[in-house]
């Protein structure tokens, strides 16, 4: 009897630590003080990009190993590095404009919308079909374009903490099942959920320090079950949300400044802006 | 970005409304705690959340706080703030520094809120959001930054002056990189520092390699490029120091390297330690800290360019030379002390620098003058190779001095340190010694076999400088004399080289421009012109012994030497000319000597009296002379030819002298070229005979005598010759054409052989005798030749006698070789007319056989002859005993019916008109006035004579139509009383005195038979009677009177 109650206080354990959502690190890979990482991409082939806005470089490896490294100055100080297809979509805040660059790093194609002086401050962009949708950080927005014509299709916020305002709203991930996108904001601690057409969907999280709470929220991104994965740009803490925003996990580690999280299936990249590291894990526990 | 910032700043103020008085009470409200992360609820209840762990510190405002915003999520300052070096975050203040209260340190940590606060510090719409909000003090003239470094404002530092030259490029160069300046525009902290990622260490605004950071406010003395200004031979920058010893003692000093130890301003220059004037690293009023690096410099001291001895001196900043320390005294490190020269020459920096005393007598007494020549400055050396290092090009210098001239750096120039060490005290500070030579022949090693010649400094008291002069010379190639090369200083009577003196005079050709072209890789033309150094080069080893003391020659013999130009002359060896033998070492020494010769002209070696250019043959060809063989004595006329008929002469034959124009022996001859082979008799082509006109002609006769170019097509051609012998066959043979006759040497004036010199027509009649060439012309007798010609100016005499010559060109083509005198006589092919000018109105009368057309027809032994004058008179081989020269014998009967009548008669030329009375004899034998009339008389040679007769000349002029001399309208004109060759006057004058009023009527009728026969004779004696008789009386009485 003694022993059935260990087995099952045990295998209740177990349960409950299968279905615990979290982070296995595979490898961390450290940059010089002469860089700034600002985004990763997975590419299908196995190998990662990762983004230096520092040098207007981008790095691929295999694993830990750098294997490429090419560059161009068009590229320096920005923000996001984003795969779309056969290109790249870069936020150019130098430029005030998005770039959409070939393989070679060549610019093919500029995207940029000014609003009486100011010009475009994009942070990230997700690309939906022929819709491309963009952060405007410094100018609180989420910009629609179309990709292929560079149009201005819709454009929603400005600053504020009411419905379909924003407050530095930083990064994005697109919720496939609900069709919808998901916005950081840092100042407004919170994660707002906008439809495709740029219509008000939902409020998640809020201000604080407990699990579900942001300080300072940054990176973000979606599992493949629309799990909510978000890094704090000051605590180094990542939280697991479910769709709800209902509070799953965190991880332990400190992961420094996080400004970016990028999920491709399994595979986790995590920039660490404060201490200019790139971490590659895998996503544990979801069903 | 700052609007946003601004509205974020509004915001805090606008929705917290809390006062900054209540900043130290904690409050957990969102507005607070996004930055106090410490004042979280849970943290200050000292407890951490499922996710956090509890902090216990203050963590607002360190670095990861402020980080955690300006990671790019709300602000963007990775790259600015923290990709670099960032000023001391740093528990480790130093002991004399102390942080005013103002700027709060974290646990006595310096950290981002030392200088920074979240919070408002001033007047945002005054002073700026970034100013006003982040800044814990106003730093606009480095205030925030001096409030600790407060050691800055000591004397010693860098001023903090305002800039006032250059303003606007200054601030926007600083601009470009992220200084400022201060309000006033003046220099200050942030002009050089920023305290977030600086490009250099120190936390310096730009690099301090090449001197960059400095250059941005210091124009003056480093240009845009980050070099140091070209043009004012300032100290070099960015280029390393060599000497790791050296290095080691600068850095010491707490000088500064750029990269590979390459001096930059600071390597001089401390902008915050110094102790001494300009900011140096170590005091320099002594130059010691010139002498840091440039030991060997030292030197200077007592030498002649210690410039303490000066009285008065100054730069050209107004210093001493107690202000400025020896080397200073011409070296600033930021330029030459003194004013530069020559700013609109493009002269070498060093010659400028040096010139910068040595132009005036200002403060030297050696001056120099660029506008005469001296040893060149600034001139490329490509071959430079001293291994021995004893002189130094400006790729030395350059070490030294910061450039050669704007643009040229690295060239291997000769400048005035090239033979100078002006730091030293060596005689005229040379590097080497100039009177041995060695300091010149360091670079001019190809002079350096002098040495061992007569021209070496061991004879030479003062080697090189015997005939150089380095600075100021007046001549081209630094001679101490121009003329003659100054050889001739010491190669006269009484000079240095007395035993090989040389005359000018009697020596090759001098300062004149070759008429041959001269190979300058071998020999040295001066301005294009033969000089002393044309042959010799003064700085050649000499090799007396051959014969070629100091001549170009190089390997080639002397002979081969001469020929180098006088390439024709080699054409002598071999000829007869050749008289080299054992005695002579060359060919062209047997009778030229280069100096000192026996003759100016020529410049020949042998002895003889030479007055002309013929005397240099005659020098020879001479009874006791070499070339005794060949004397000429008298031949071709020579001299002056002061007519010339350029239709009969080509006058560029001719030699000149002046306006002269001369024949002379080179005339013809070319005593080098186109000459028989020795020991051979020469022919007429090849007696050194000038090639030119051998080509020319052949026959080197035409080639001046032009007018005698017909000779070739006359018959005195001895190739037309019917009959030829030996002798002509080798006139023929050698072109000799002219020699028939002629001989150029030792012949008459005519160029005829001696025997005929007095009587030139014996040459003629010998010839055309039947011995002579000219048999076919046998002449038996001629135009008389006894007498004296009227105008012997107009025609061709031989002593102003006539002669063959007169009537006869023997070089002429034409038929007869007749020389015909007018235009006149050429037209009408009769020479006759230009003496016997009278009887030329016989041509077109009926005494002009030629144009009587039916003669030939009628006449068998008519033959045309050219000249009319030929059917009645013959120039050569007429009768002997006919004075006019009449083709008949003279008969006994009057010579004037003889000739008419010969015509007159039936079988012959005038049978249309025959003769039948023509008898006036008889009567005429009585008339006593014949010495009165005597010129109506002939006598048997038709002359008048009183003892003549009336003859057909009395009434008759054959060779005028009528008395005018007008021509017949037609030859078929039949004449009359007025014509047919009458001369009509006689009547009147003549036959009026015998027949009285019927001479018009017997005059008229003379030849009409019926009206002789009808007339009284008888009566008509009497009245002639009786007219003589009253004639007789009239005469008597007039005697009387």
């Amino acid at each position: 009897m003694k022993r059935i109650l260990i087995c099952s206080i045990f295998i209740l354990l177990m349960s409950i630590d299968l279905f615990a959502l979290e982070l296995k690190e595979k490898f961390v890979i450290s940059l010089d003080n002469n860089s700034a990482p600002s985004d990763i991409i997975f590419e299908n082939d196995g190998t990662f990009l990762v983004y230096d806005a520092f040098s207007g470089s981008i790095l691929r490896y295999n694993g830990r190993k750098l294997i490429s490294k090419i560059s161009n100055p068009i590229l320096k100080h920005g923000t996001c590095f984003v795969k779309a297809e056969n290109t790249f979509i870069f936020c150019s805040n130098e430029t005030q404009s998005i770039l959409i660059i070939n393989r070679n790093l060549q610019v093919l194609k500029k995207i940029s919308y000014n609003q009486g002086s100011k010009g475009l401050d994009p942070t990230d962009v997700i690309k939906q079909g022929d819709d491309l949708f963009v952060v405007d950080n410094d100018n609180h927005r989420l910009l629609k374009f179309s990709f292929s014509s560079g149009r201005l299709l819709h454009s929603i916020g400005g600053y504020g903490q009411d419905n379909l305002k924003f407050w530095y709203p930083y990064s994005m991930a697109y919720d496939s099942k609900t069709k919808t996108i998901i916005v950081s904001e840092v100042l407004n601690t919170r994660i707002q959920r906008v439809t495709q057409e740029l219509k008000f969907y939902e409020i998640l999280s809020g201000w604080g320090i407990k699990g579900g709470q942001l300080f300072r929220p940054a990176g973000i991104a979606l599992t493949s079950n629309g799990n909510i994965i978000i890094g704090d740009g000051y605590n180094g803490v990542i939280q697991f949300l479910d769709s709800n925003g209902k509070f799953l996990n965190s991880t332990k580690k400190d992961y420094g400044s996080i400004i970016r999280i990028r999920v491709s299936g399994k595979n986790v990249g995590i920039i660490d802006g404060w201490n200019r590291k790139v971490y590659i894990a895998e996503i544990w526990g979801e069903r | 970005m700052k609007k946003t910032l601004l509205s974020f700043f509004y915001f805090f103020l606008i929705l917290i409304g809390v006062s900054f008085s209540a900043e130290y009470k904690p409050n957990p409200a969102k507005e607070c705690a996004i930055c106090h992360y410490e004042w979280m609820p849970e943290f200050l209840e000292g407890k951490g959340t499922n996710i956090v762990a509890p902090i216990k510190t203050r963590v607002v405002a360190d670095e990861r706080m402020c980080f955690s915003c300006h990671n790019g999520t709300v602000a963007d300052s990775r790259i600015r703030i923290w990709s670099g070096d960032i000023h001391k975050l740093t528990n480790k203040i130093p002991k004399n520094m102390t942080i005013p209260k103002e700027l709060p340190l974290d646990n006595g940590k310096i950290s981002c809120k030392t200088c920074h606060s979240a919070h408002s510090t001033g007047d945002p719409k005054k002073e700026g959001v970034e100013k006003s909000i982040f800044l814990r003090m106003d730093n606009s003239n480095g205030e925030l930054c001096m409030s600790c470094h407060r050691n800055y404002k000591t004397e010693l530092s860098h001023p903090l002056s305002t800039i006032k030259e250059n303003l606007n490029e200054v601030k926007n160069s600083l601009r470009q990189v992220g200084g400022k300046l201060g309000t006033k525009n003046n220099v200050n902290c942030m002009s050089c520092h920023i305290p977030h990622s600086p490009a250099e260490k120190k936390l310096l605004i730009y690099y301090i390699d090449d001197s960059k950071l400095c250059s941005i406010c210091h124009k003056d003395k480093i240009d845009d490029r980050f070099q140091y200004k070209v043009g004012m031979l300032n100290h070099p920058i960015n280029i390393k120091h060599e000497s790791i010893e050296e290095v080691k003692n600068i850095l010491k000093k707490q000088g500064i390297y750029g990269k590979n130890n390459e001096m930059i301003c600071l390597t001089c220059h401390s902008p915050h330690k110094s102790r001494y004037r300009k900011l140096l690293i170590e005091n320099n009023s002594t130059s010691e800290l010139c002498f840091e690096c440039h030991k060997n410099k030292k030197e200077i001291f007592d030498s002649k360019h210690d410039l303490r001895k000066v009285k008065d001196f100054k730069t050209k900043d107004d210093k001493t030379i107690t202000e400025k320390g020896v080397c200073g005294a011409c070296h600033d490190p930021h330029g030459w002390s003194l004013e530069l020269p020559y700013k609109d020459k493009d002269t070498d920096l060093i010659t400028k620098g040096c010139m910068s005393c040595h132009a005036n007598e200002k403060y030297v007494k050696k001056t120099f003058n660029l506008d005469k020549f001296s040893h060149p400055v600034g001139k490329e050396v490509k071959d430079f190779d001293d291994k021995e290092k004893k002189l130094i090009l400006f790729d030395e210098v350059k070490k030294f001095f910061s450039e050669y001239k704007k643009g040229v750096k690295e060239k291997k120039i000769i400048t005035c340190a090239t033979c100078h060490d002006v730091h030293s005290k060596n005689q005229m500070s040379l590097r080497l010694d100039a009177k041995s030579g060695k300091l010149c022949i360091s670079c001019h090693k190809d002079k350096s076999l002098l040495e061992k010649t007569d021209h070496g400094y061991k004879k030479l008291e003062k080697g090189c400088l015997s005939c150089h002069k380095i600075h100021d010379s007046d001549n081209k190639r630094l001679l101490v004399k121009d003329e003659n090369d100054g050889c001739l200083d010491c190669h006269k009577a009484d000079g240095l080289a007395s035993k090989t003196q040389i005359s000018i005079k009697n020596s090759h050709p001098y300062d004149m421009l070759p008429k041959m072209k001269i190979d300058e890789k071998l020999f040295k033309l001066k301005d294009g012109k033969i000089a002393c150094i044309t042959c010799h080069d003064p700085h050649l080893n000499s090799k007396p012994k051959m014969g070629k003391d100091f001549l170009r020659s190089g390997n080639r013999s002397k002979e081969q030497f001469c020929i180098s130009c006088h390439t024709k002359q080699e054409a002598v060896v071999g000829t007869s000319h050749d008289l080299k033998d054992d005695n002579k070492k060359t060919y062209c020494d047997s009778c030229h000597s280069a100096h000192n010769a026996k003759s100016e002209k020529g410049i020949l070696s042998l002895s003889y009296n030479y007055k002309d250019d013929n005397d240099l043959c005659l020098s020879c060809h001479r009874e006791d002379g070499i070339g005794k063989k060949k004397v000429v004595s008298s031949g071709h006329i020579m001299g002056e030819i002061k007519k010339i008929s350029e239709q009969k002469i080509d006058k560029s034959l001719l030699s000149k002298f002046g306006d002269k124009n001369l024949i002379q022996c080179k005339t013809c001859h070319d005593p080098h070229t186109n000459g028989p082979k020795k020991g051979i008799e020469g022919t007429f082509e090849n007696s050194f005979i000038r090639e030119e006109l051998v080509l020319k002609n052949k026959n080197i006769c035409y080639s001046c005598h032009k007018d005698k170019n017909d000779f070739v097509e006359s018959k005195h051609n001895p190739k037309l010759f019917e009959q030829k012998d030996d002798s002509i066959f080798t006139l023929i043979k050698t072109n000799n054409l002219c020699g028939a006759c002629h001989n150029t040497h030792n012949t008459s004036s005519l160029l005829l052989r001696k025997e005929y010199e007095k009587d030139l027509d014996k040459l003629c009649v010998d010839c055309h005798s039947y011995k002579g060439y000219g048999k076919n012309k046998t002449i038996s007798s001629s135009h008389r030749m006894d007498k004296d010609i009227k105008d012997k100016h107009k025609y061709l005499t031989v002593d102003g006698k006539f002669s063959c010559i007169t009537c006869h060109d023997s070089h002429s083509k034409n038929k007869g070789m007749i020389r015909y005198y007018s235009k006149e006589s050429q037209t009408t092919k009769n020479i006759c007319i230009d003496c016997h000018n009278d009887k030329k109105y016989v041509s077109d009368t009926k005494h002009d056989l030629n144009k009587l057309g039916y003669l030939s027809s009628r006449i068998k032994e008519f033959k045309y002859t050219e000249n009319s004058c030929y059917f009645c008179h013959q120039p050569h081989n007429y009768a002997k005993d006919t004075n006019l020269m009449f083709p008949f014998t003279k008969s006994n009967i009057s010579f004037s019916y003889q000739i008419c009548l010969s015509c007159h008669s039936k079988e012959q030329y005038g049978f249309k008109k025959l003769v039948d009375v023509y008898d006036h004899d008889k009567i005429f034998k009585i008339f006593p006035f014949k010495e009165q009339y005597k010129e109506f008389l002939y006598d048997d040679n038709n002359k008048h004579s009183p003892d003549g007769s009336i003859t057909c000349s009395t009434c008759h002029d054959p060779h005028k139509w009528d008395e005018t001399g007008s021509k017949p309208l037609t030859l078929d004109e039949d004449g009359n009383n007025k014509n047919s060759f009458l001369k009509i006057s006689v009547k009147e004058k003549f036959c009026k005195v015998c027949h009285g009023d019927k001479a018009g009527e017997l005059f008229d009728k003379f030849h009409d038979i019926n009206f002789r026969k009808s007339r009284d004779k008888k009566g008509s004696e009497r009245e002639i009677l009786f007219r003589l008789l009253i004639m007789k009386k009239e005469f008597e009485s007039k005697g009387k009177k």
